[in-house]
């Protein structure tokens, strides 16, 4: 039985039905890209073809204390130290001060760039946060894929508004969903029935809907969550809780030092033994870490260990520089006693992000993504094939037929973009982009003709079959490694993407040409072509 | 029973279609950040809590689904505006307090 009376059902019917075809498309986009991004990480290695550590190197530890003595004295103030995809460790010396062409308190200061061959600086820039924090050569590709999912690369803060709405429809049509089932159990084990084309897809949607309702839920929940917190959050909090001030509301929620305040010089302890010790304790390596006050008697570095042993969260380790004295574990956001919302802004995190479990949370993460993305599209479908006879729903479904392999589609040609200019020291974000908007003209070209519905079906699966085949080997043909070297170097993820991307393309050439046809596919309505 | 049946049974004067959207759309949205701003200032004294900040900006989207679906579901709609303004009202005495 459903839960509500045939009048709230309609009207819940109406929310589910609109909210998915107006925003259906970009929502489409954005669960897409976020299931791909799940695997931001892992692309990045695959596309770099590096091993894909993060972890700190300690070999750079001797050249970040060299450069203490020989940066002015108040870069010192903090350091940032993380490694690159190519596993360069980058080493931030800044203070704090007024951007002149911003008007914004900015880190100024050195950005240098650590060999992990030789352990030497190998490049130096100076300036404010455009030059502290740009974007990484070979991060263009994870980090292309990861802005469209976080903002679609609209300017701040109209991306994030718009992906939090998203956010909210989404947790709209899951609730709604949810509450408009009138069989949840039966629903969940429903066999899509074939006597005709419309019944079996909306089995099939109901069948995925009921899977993904919470995984659908929880996605909602804490994007919106992410979306408004930054855009809308952060600054009314900040009006409401601390009247404006910055500085009040930096100060509460930054970890306090456990130090006491001593501006007296003090050696530097060996990073690298911190490092080990660290990874000892914890049983995870640090990845990224962050000094203040370094040559000081006061000086601490926080250092964050991934999550090990079955926890959920990775946590910040506390040392003394001056004498590399553990400090204990630090909140990741907050202050240490009574930190409850800081935990339950970590489990925001993990939950979203699918990465509390390394790989295998992340595959059904993945997995849970992809249901999502066949629902959102399934759902579109139902909703324009009742209404294939108005000319105006005709093409809105053909567009629907164009955003269900153009994005995938764009996805691939973006990382042919990348492979086109990473190995050529050419600019790898222009041609990731330009490879984007290739497939998305390549996808309206194709689906744009007037053609039949299945014509323009099977001419958009080819292309995206063909470029997920021409992937890998684009790949080793522009200077990425081979699958044996990959191996042999530890970077058995590079081997596994690409396989990923061969078995995804035989199963998309397998559904659209393989000689078994669903028989439903015959009946499917040839729509108007679109004009 | 249709829904405008069902809407004029329970709420006298008809309730315009459109005025259920409003107040399910944008003003469910300045409930629910009106409820975060307010819930933030909880049990702050001079410094304000910690944990009642972030609980108030997670606890977002939840202040808008409850909202959201409250209004939606209403049989009667004019309850529904009444209760939301009520809530905007609440929300502007806890802010109104916290500042002064």
């Amino acid at each position: 039985m459903s839960m509500v009376d045939q009048a709230k059902s309609k009207r819940l019917l109406a929310v589910h039905g609109w909210s998915g075809m107006i925003l259906g498309l970009l929502l489409y986009l954005v669960v897409l890209t976020g299931a791909i991004a799940v695997l931001a990480h892992e692309i990045g290695s695959w596309s770099t073809g590096s091993a894909g550590s993060h972890d700190l190197d300690p070999n750079a530890a001797t050249a970040v204390s060299q450069l203490a003595s020989e940066v002015p004295e108040e870069w010192k103030d903090e350091v940032r130290l993380y490694t690159n995809m190519e596993g360069n460790t980058i080493a931030n010396f800044h203070t704090h001060q007024e951007n002149p062409a911003s008007g914004q308190i900015e880190d100024y200061g050195g950005r240098f760039v650590i060999s992990k061959d030789t352990g030497e600086v190998i490049s130096r820039t100076e300036g404010y946060n455009d030059v502290l924090y740009p974007t990484e050569r070979g991060s263009a590709l994870e980090g292309f894929i990861t802005e469209l999912h976080i903002n679609l690369h609209l300017p701040n803060p109209w991306g994030l508004y718009a992906t939090g709405i998203l956010g909210l429809v989404l947790m709209a049509a899951a609730i709604s969903g949810l509450i408009l089932h009138k069989h949840l159990f039966r629903d969940m084990f429903v066999s899509p029935r074939f006597s005709s084309m419309l019944l079996n897809k909306r089995d099939r949607h109901i069948l995925a809907g009921t899977w993904s309702l919470p995984f659908a839920f929880i996605l909602a929940f804490t994007g919106a969550f992410f979306s408004f917190i930054i855009s809308i959050g952060f600054p009314i909090i900040l009006l409401t809780g601390f009247g404006g001030d910055i500085e009040r509301a930096t100060e509460m929620l930054t970890p306090k030092s456990p130090l006491v305040e001593d501006a007296s010089p003090a050696p530097i302890q060996s990073l690298d033994q911190i490092y080990a010790d660290l990874e000892a304790r914890t049983g995870s390596a640090p990845t990224n870490a962050n000094i203040v006050n370094l040559g000081r008697a006061d000086s601490m570095i926080v250092l964050y260990a991934a999550a090990s042993d079955g926890a959920v969260l990775g946590a910040n380790h506390a040392y003394s520089v001056a004498d590399g004295s553990y400090l204990g574990e630090q909140p990741l956001i907050g202050s240490g006693e009574n930190n409850a919302a800081g935990i339950a802004f970590g489990l925001m995190g993990a939950l979203h992000f699918g990465n509390f479990a390394g790989l295998l949370s992340k595959s059904v993460w993945v997995a849970l993504g992809l249901a999502m993305c066949y629902v959102n599209i399934t759902g579109m479908r139902m909703w324009t094939q009742r209404r294939l006879e108005d000319r105006l729903w005709q093409r809105f479904d053909r567009v629907t037929t164009i955003f269900t392999y153009g994005v995938p589609l764009t996805m691939a040609t973006s990382a042919m973009g990348f492979f086109a200019t990473y190995n050529f020291a050419g600019d790898t974000m222009t041609g990731t982009v330009i490879g984007f908007f290739t497939g998305t003209v390549l996808a309206f070209a194709l689906g744009l003709r007037r053609i039949d519905e299945l014509t323009a079906i099977r001419s958009l699966t080819a292309v995206l079959v063909a470029s997920m085949l021409v992937l890998p080997i684009m790949r080793i043909a522009t200077g990425g490694p081979g699958w044996i070297n990959a191996i042999t170097s530890g970077s058995g993820m590079i081997v596994t993407m690409d396989l990923l991307l061969l078995i995804t393309a035989g199963a998309f050439a397998h559904r659209e040409f393989g000689p078994i046809r669903l028989p439903l596919r015959a009946a499917v309505p040839i729509a108007e072509p679109a004009e | 029973m249709t829904d405008s049946a069902t809407q004029s049974q329970h709420a006298g004067p008809r309730f315009p279609t459109w005025l259920r959207w409003v107040l399910a759309g944008p003003v469910t949205l300045i409930i629910a950040i009106a409820t975060m701003a307010s819930s933030s200032t909880i049990g702050a004294t001079e410094v304000p809590s910690f944990n009642a900040i972030a609980f108030a900006a997670i606890s977002f989207p939840a202040f808008w689904g409850a909202m959201f679906f409250y209004v939606l579901l209403e049989e009667r709609p004019w309850r529904a505006v009444f209760v939301s303004l009520t809530v905007i009202a609440a929300n502007a005495a806890v802010l109104y307090s916290a500042f002064t």
